[in-house]
């Protein structure tokens, strides 16, 4: 197709002209004129050696903004976006490795319209994904992702303690097994364009194309990539340096609010070690006390006398703790082509030396891609891929024993020096913690010394993983083929937990082997045929899914026998054991029709009928259909500068099955195995059904499509209404009907919202470029449907139950219920007779969910070097923050230790014009039995609180709103910034075709957080529906690194 | 396409296993850390928490209401039991692990002594029965023939008369000349003469209880059951005997050796009671109440705890903050080897010497039976028979004080009895009321360190708690039936302090 407008200009000079409607041009050129340069928006610029031609024909390759884009959607059908009647994005490896990225979910942040992602960034930690909101409400809503055809599992297994912040260690997503240095492009499907890929579609899919080598002709080259990342401390909480741990002791036995000890005839001023919150004296560097250091010195006869320090802020606080987190990639591809033939091999290591102590990462991955044409009419195609990886020492988040966090931020001694705490044990190999019973009794309290537990009590963890496919397609005539082919996917899972003797806890080994296997076969007939002005295509096929999933927990029972041995066999008492095997068959046929007139009309039908095994025989088969459209107008009208205009509308069922096993009542074993003579077992807390049958989603979806002013602007936007009914849910019952809950066919979740993307080139000229890309997602999920009398469904609580998030009838989906403030008719806060916040019942606070997610990309070129910069913006959502109660409650937030209205130090005691006044009312508060309440003769309180009353009524367990500790979770984040030079000219004789360099981070910075200190991103403990909740947060890190890619 | 079925786990499980699982359950979430350790135990002033005394203060847990969930969860369970040995398609199979009829009279018995927990702790509940088709008992009918999702709560009144009932029953069916539970029958290992005792004796305790509230009803039922035979020695006594291996391991044994946390120590006020000493109002103020035992130093006191670090018994106080515990440093540990270190120690469900003195209280505070529960409650506790002897021989004669305060002594370890009793009748009138300054005497300093009883519940302001609130998951899951059984609270409210139907006094 002829392309009018293109630039052509010689090369060095300003000499140029622009080609006409037949895209023709002619040019005169001076005679030192050795190289023609062809720019047209839209498509890459090309350089051509002139080499005395007269004639020159370029045929330009479309980019970015492309009219004639070819996308991947469903099967990995290439299809002409042009005529689809549903939007696909489509984001290219190029783009998204402009920095090093460590996880190739997280890559897409901010790329894509319809598409939520929020990551930790915690070494090799989770990501949640979600596509166009949630269509179940207990389910893990994620997304399918195919990998060169291949589905592939993206689980994840933190256990719901670690979700809900109570303590664990997050393994991440499955999918971190990718390397995201071989993707090609990822395609991410809504709606009507996922329907072919069955149940699992219902979450949208994701489609990655990883790099191959093309058959075509002679070739071979190299490619080569090195990076360097280093990572920082950006955001965490922000404590207080006025006050030290303990707590101001008054009385006998006490001096300057510390405990007194007589020790060798000496007093000495002690601390309270056993107390861990920091309620202690004032900083004073004239007073000299016996920290724990010196008491334990002392007591191990390290010191002959007790070695004392001033009372003062550490040298070494908090911060210093973790190290400067470091990895290195290396990546490696070789491509050889022929006319018939292409293979690529590529090796991928990439090694993490993390900022928790002694913790680190190890991925490898080795791929061999390869395809031939073995006839005219037959060709093969086969990928495998061999992954490892391999990490030790992820830190545990949550409020859990081994979570350090929690010691650092919730429950602490501000004045523990953490120079002091590197040297974690003594002599003989006992531990040196801060938090000792006291002079007399130095083991640990409650919590290890952090390095103990970097060093001591780490977790291990292995995955091997093979997959790959291997397909045949026959090319039976010219409009008809035959594709078939197996797409397997099989990891190997080894997590192994440790707790070692001398710990606070005690000593324990658990090691848990999962093994996931997941084959598909598929064959199918296309079809497709062009009459005249009409485009025919079709297709129909088959496949059978068959999961096998097991695991095997072993773990040791009353403690470890040797030290720094660590086996099952290595137990005091008989370890304990429990396993699990799940099985699942989903047989399928599926078919697709389309029909287009001219381009200008285009048409398509689905269907697909599932038979799951995981239903019950009467119920197990279900059938599903979709239809889409698009009108092409500017393929019936020129519009003036428009060069595309099109419509859209689809609309989509998608059918889903259930979990395995819901359908037959089944009794437990006791995990801690027999008791007495007899075993142990016990009728589960679900209640089985075995009338369940498949749920349904139905999307319905309007869009337009434009590009104009000369590719200059393009605009994508879409409409979707996603309803998934007959929802297969756990019907939380009352416990008092001896269940928790019932499986049960039951209620209705909508998702509703806007997808917009819109490219736009400012700017243009010769040597300079700059695109912006904006991508925003909105979408409000809503309950509509319960059961019966029960308004709510619980999906998980929080650590120490101050909030519960929900699924609630009428509610947005995601609802935080806790404990509000009450407020009078003038909106003013309302507090008791000695000035603390009074609180309702539990109630709605807000979803979990943000209401609108943008992400704005700009890409600046100037000759040789490129800027891209990517801002992601979030609006709206609700976290709920444990340590936020904590540190509040323990003094060690900076808020805790600040000066009141008046200007005196919140510390001091009321009488001394210290406290803390909440601004709010007093008045008299009649509650009704259901929650609701009236407030009547208000005054304004004038009631101040002494600080550390003030402080420790963020504890909801006062009778106190759980609100003070929800936050709003919007941000905005300066996601990635990346700087890079390429030389485009080949080095050494050649040998060298091209060279980038380059230098980018990622999370560099954030602004507009509700609380300082606290990111929403932070609450990020798993990948599944549990979500927005934090009981003990690892900071956040930000990354900069440096790149360099070579061509061979 | 075929549905798989689970490789898991069984569609059919021995009634023993079930019945097994879940008298351990019982047991252990009845007399654990949290509902018995930080509820009853504290609240009573037998433990109090040594670093952070929330719920001494009485704020209680969300977590620890929501027992409420695992105790209908082994109601199901035991409800399971009895079907195994009712339908024609497995009761047959479950003859191997004993008698239908006798496992089914034991799943009843401790179905009641469960229900009879619960009823204590929250008043109306929802309630199943098995010999009783009253509309009112809705709950435990998810897998019912008719299918409930929203039980009803049936009136404590109701409840109470259908477990005396069952309880009854339960004795009637149990046949001493068939086998009882082969295996899995922890308590009595099979031994059915001791259900039936068991049986009689607990429906005498409940019917003791619910006498202010109905005394025909009450009357009736303590004589059946006195006549049936109660327990007549501490060899009746209805034990759970758990194991050294840590993973089944006692409760308390748990929280201290596999969880390493050492929260709890002896109360001041159950110790100043054993040391036969007033509790003085402040370090230099009159005494804020008597001891009935004045002088008299209770043999107990050295199996129920441990010497403080100075060599003394010291109680811990009810301490107002985690900072404030940690100074406290003169407190006694309970018993490390009676209790805390022991991993296989019995918890005793019902006892010889609490039905001695409930046999003195219906006798108008007979002596000897008054008697006879303290030397049982000594024998149980290993104390030589010679202070036993020089003890008894001293104590003062039984009245409802003595005989009353004797039962709380002799209830150490079985705190939720002696909350009842308690609320029932006012004894012990020894413990320290909210709002009440009290001391605590340490003898290695000879000082009287001052504190003051601060509850945290606005509600609470005099006296005890009086019930627990219902867990907050009933509102939302069976709210019409939750509001109408707080509409008929006293005082209309979920609160601590509404009375129960039988708390008269």
């Amino acid at each position: 197709m002829p392309i009018p407008g293109v630039s052509v200009q010689v090369k060095g000079t300003t000499i140029g002209v622009a080609s006409d409607v037949d895209g023709k041009y002619s040019l005169s050129v001076p005679q030192n004129a050795t190289t023609l340069i062809y720019t047209f928006l839209g498509f890459k610029n090309q350089e051509i050696v002139i080499g005395g031609r007269t004639v020159i024909n370029v045929v330009l390759e479309s980019d970015m903004l492309a009219l004639e884009e070819v996308v991947v959607t469903a099967l990995g059908i290439s299809r002409d976006k042009k005529t689809l009647g549903y939007s696909v994005q489509q984001v290219q490896g190029d783009e998204l490795n402009k920095v090093n990225q460590t996880d190739p979910l997280s890559a897409l942040q901010g790329r894509v319209a319809g598409v939520q992602i929020r990551s930790t960034t915690n070494m090799g930690g989770s990501s949640k994904i979600l596509i166009r909101g949630a269509s179940s409400m207990l389910g893990d809503n994620n997304p399918l992702i195919i990998v060169d055809g291949i589905p592939m599992d993206n689980q994840n297994f933190n256990s719901t303690n670690a979700q809900i912040g109570n303590g664990g260690v997050d393994y991440g997503n499955m999918l971190n097994d990718i390397n995201p240095g071989e993707i090609e492009s990822m395609s991410v499907l809504r709606g009507a364009a996922a329907a072919l890929y069955g149940s699992r579609a219902a979450n949208g899919v994701i489609i990655i194309t990883t790099k191959s080598a093309k058959k075509g002709k002679e070739a071979f080259s190299v490619d080569f990539s090195s990076s360097v990342d280093f990572e920082q401390v950006s955001v965490m909480p922000i404590l207080q340096n006025k006050y030290g741990g303990g707590a101001y002791v008054t009385g006998a036995g006490s001096s300057q609010g510390f405990e007194e000890a007589l020790i060798g005839g000496s007093t000495y001023l002690i601390p309270q070690y056993s107390v861990d919150e920091s309620w202690g004296p004032r900083y004073d560097p004239n007073i000299n006390v016996l920290h724990w250091w010196g008491a334990i010195d002392y007591v191990k006869g390290v010191t002959t006398t007790p070695e004392t320090a001033p009372w003062v802020s550490p040298k070494n606080d908090v911060s210093s703790f973790w190290d400067l987190g470091k990895t290195f990639s290396n990546n490696i591809g070789v491509s050889k082509t022929g006319e018939n033939y292409g293979i690529r091999f590529a090796y991928n290591n990439s090694l993490t030396q993390g900022t928790m102590p002694g913790s680190e990462m190890n991925k490898n991955s080795f791929k061999l891609a390869s395809n031939a044409s073995l006839t005219d009419r037959i060709s093969v195609n086969s990928n495998l891929t061999y992954s490892s990886n391999y990490a030790k020492g992820r830190p545990e988040t949550g409020y859990g024993d081994n979570s350090v966090t929690q010691k650092f931020f919730q429950w602490g001694q501000r004045s523990t020096d953490f120079g002091r705490l590197e040297n974690y044990k003594n002599q003989d190999g006992t531990q040196r913690s801060w938090n000792i019973g006291g002079v007399n009794d130095i083991l640990p309290k409650y919590a290890d010394n952090p390095y103990w537990t970097s060093y001591e009590n780490y977790s291990e963890d292995q995955r091997d993983r093979v997959y790959g496919n291997a397909s045949l397609n026959i090319k039976i005539t010219d409009d008809l083929s035959f594709n078939g082919g197996v797409y397997g996917d099989s990891y190997t899972f080894y997590v192994r937990e440790r707790i070692s003797l001398g710990s606070q806890a005690s000593s324990f080994y658990e090691e848990t082997v999962r093994v996931n296997t997941e084959f598909n076969y598929e064959g199918r007939l296309n079809y497709s045929k062009k009459i005249n002005d009409i485009d025919l295509g079709g297709l129909v096929g088959a496949n059978k899914r068959n999961v096998r999933y097991d695991r095997n927990t072993g773990t040791t029972s009353g403690g470890l026998i040797v030290p720094g041995l660590f086996t099952l066999s290595n137990s005091n008492d008989d370890p304990t054991l429990s396993d699990f095997t799940s099985e699942k068959t989903i047989n399928s046929v599926f078919g697709q029709f389309s029909a287009g007139y001219k381009r200008f009309i285009n048409m398509e039908v689905s269907m697909r009928n599932d038979w799951s095994s995981t239903l019950p025989e009467a119920n197990n088969s279900y059938f599903y259909w979709g239809v889409a459209g698009s009108f092409v107008l500017t393929e019936l009208v020129e519009i003036p500068l428009v060069n595309l205009a099109k419509v859209r509308a689809g609309r989509t069922q998608v059918g889903n099955d259930t979990d395995p096993y819901r359908i037959d009542p089944v009794y437990n074993y006791n995990g801690d195995g027999s008791f007495g003579t007899s075993p142990r077992l016990s009728v589960g807390t679900t209640m089985s059904n075995p009338d369940l049958k498949s749920e349904t989603t139905t999307t319905t979806e309007f869009g337009l499509d434009l590009v104009a002013f000369q590719n200059r602007v393009d605009l994508s936007v879409t409409y979707f209404n996603k309803l998934t009914t007959d929802l297969i849910i756990s019907l939380q019952t009352s416990r008092t009907t001896g269940y928790a809950s019932k499986a049960i066919n039951a209620g209705a979740l909508s998702s509703k919202g806007w997808e917009i993307s819109l490219g736009v080139i400012p700017v243009q000229t010769k040597d300079f470029q700059w695109q912006i890309r904006g991508n925003f997602t909105k979408s409000k999920m809503v309950v509509e449907e319960l059961y019966g009398e029960i308004k709510t469904l619980d999906i998980a609580n929080a650590t120490f139950r101050g909030v519960t998030l929900r699924a609630s009838l009428g509610d947005e989906y995601g609802q935080l219920w806790g404990y509000d403030f009450v407020y009078d008719d003038e909106g003013n806060k309302v507090v008791d007779g000695d000035g603390y916040w009074l609180r309702t019942p539990l109630t709605p606070l807000g979803s979990v969910y943000p209401s609108f997610n943008l992400g704005i990309a700009n890409n600046f070129t100037y000759k040789n070097i490129d800027l891209g910069i990517l801002l992601d913006i979030q609006q709206g959502g609700k976290f709920y923050s444990l340590t936020h109660m904590w540190a509040m409650y323990s003094g060690m937030l900076e808020e805790t230790a600040g000066v009141n209205d008046k200007g005196n130090e919140m510390r001091d005691p009321v009488s001394a014009g210290g406290g803390v006044l909440n601004v709010g009312v007093q008045g008299d508060v009649a509650f009704n039995p259901d929650g609701t309440y009236t407030v009547t003769n208000t005054t304004p309180n004038t009631t101040y609180m002494e600080g550390a009353d003030w402080a420790q009524a963020h504890y909801h367990a006062y009778g106190t709103p759980s609100a003070q500790s929800v936050f709003d979770a919007d941000y905005i984040k300066l996601r990635e910034v990346s700087l890079g030079y390429t030389f485009n000219k080949p080095l050494f004789n050649n040998a060298i075709k091209s060279v980038r360099l380059a230098a980018y981070g990622r999370n560099l910075a954030t602004w507009g957080l509700d609380q300082p200190g606290f990111d929403p991103e932070m609450t990020v403990n798993g990948s599944g529906n549990i979500q927005g909740m934090e009981g003990g947060l690892q900071p956040l890190f930000r990354t900069f690194g440096f790149n360099l890619k070579l061509q061979f | 396409m075929d549905y798989y079925p689970s490789p898991n786990s069984p569609t059919s499980p021995p009634s023993a296993a079930v019945f097994n699982n879940t008298v351990h359950s019982i047991v252990f979430n009845t007399r654990d850390e949290w509902f018995m350790g930080r509820f009853t135990l504290a609240t009573m002033q037998q433990w109090q928490q040594s670093e952070y005394g929330d719920e001494d203060r009485f704020a209680y847990r969300e977590s620890m209401r929501q027992y409420w969930g695992t105790f209908y969860s082994n109601l199901e369970n035991l409800r399971i039991v009895i079907k195994l040995n009712e339908d024609p398609a497995t009761m047959d199979n479950m003859l191997a692990y004993g008698a239908n009829e006798n496992q089914i009279a034991c799943a009843r018995i401790m179905m009641a002594y469960t229900f009879n927990i619960m009823a204590d702790t929250w008043g109306d509940i929802p309630y199943y029965s098995y010999g009783s088709d009253n509309p009112n008992f809705q709950a435990l009918q998810l897998a019912g023939e008719t299918e409930v999702i929203y039980p009803a709560y049936a009136t404590q009144e109701e409840i109470y008369t259908d477990i005396l009932k069952e309880l009854k029953e339960a004795h009637d069916q149990l046949d001493a000349t068939k086998a009882g539970f082969k295996i899995g029958d922890v308590i009595y290992n099979g031994n059915v003469a001791k259900w039936k005792k068991f049986a009689n004796s607990l429906r005498l305790k409940i019917a003791l209880k619910i006498r202010s509230a109905n005394a025909s009803l009450a009357n009736t039922h303590i004589n059946e059951a006195v006549l049936a035979g109660v327990f007549t020695s501490n060899a009746d006594n209805a034990v759970f005997a758990f194991e050294s291996a840590d993973k089944n391991a006692s409760p308390m044994y748990r929280a201290w050796n596999v969880g390493n946390r050492s929260d709890f120590a002896i109360s001041n006020t159950l110790v100043t009671l054993l040391k036969g000493e007033n509790i003085r109002e402040t370090p230099t103020g009159a005494d804020l109440n008597t001891n009935p035992f004045p002088g008299l130093l209770d043999p107990r006191l050295e199996q129920y705890a441990e010497v403080n670090k100075d060599g003394n018994y010291v109680g811990m106080p009810i301490a107002e903050s985690s900072a404030q515990a940690a100074v406290i440093k003169y407190e006694s540990l309970p018993s490390r080897a009676n209790i805390i270190d022991k991993p296989d120690y019995g918890i005793v469900l019902l006892e010889f010497s609490e039905i001695a003195f409930t046999l003195s209280e219906i006798n108008a505070w007979d002596q000897t039976h008054y008697v006879n529960g303290i030397t049982a409650s000594m024998q149980k506790w290993g104390v030589s028979a010679p202070d036993i002897a020089a003890y008894v021989a001293s104590v003062p004669a039984a009245n409802q004080r003595n005989v009353l305060t004797q039962k709380y002594i002799a209830l150490y370890m079985d705190a939720h009895a002696a909350w009842t009793d308690y609320r029932r009748t006012g004894f012990p009138d020894y413990l320290v009321k909210p709002g009440q300054n009290y001391t605590v005497y340490d003898p290695a300093t000879t000082t009287y360190h001052p504190f003051k009883l601060n509850a945290i519940p606005a509600e609470i302001t005099n006296d005890l708690p009086k019930r627990m609130q219902y867990p907050a998951y009933e509102f939302t899951l069976n709210g019409d039936n939750y509001l109408d059984a707080v509409a008929k609270l006293a005082g209309g409210k979920d609160n601590l302090i509404a009375p129960l139907w039988w708390d008269k006094n």
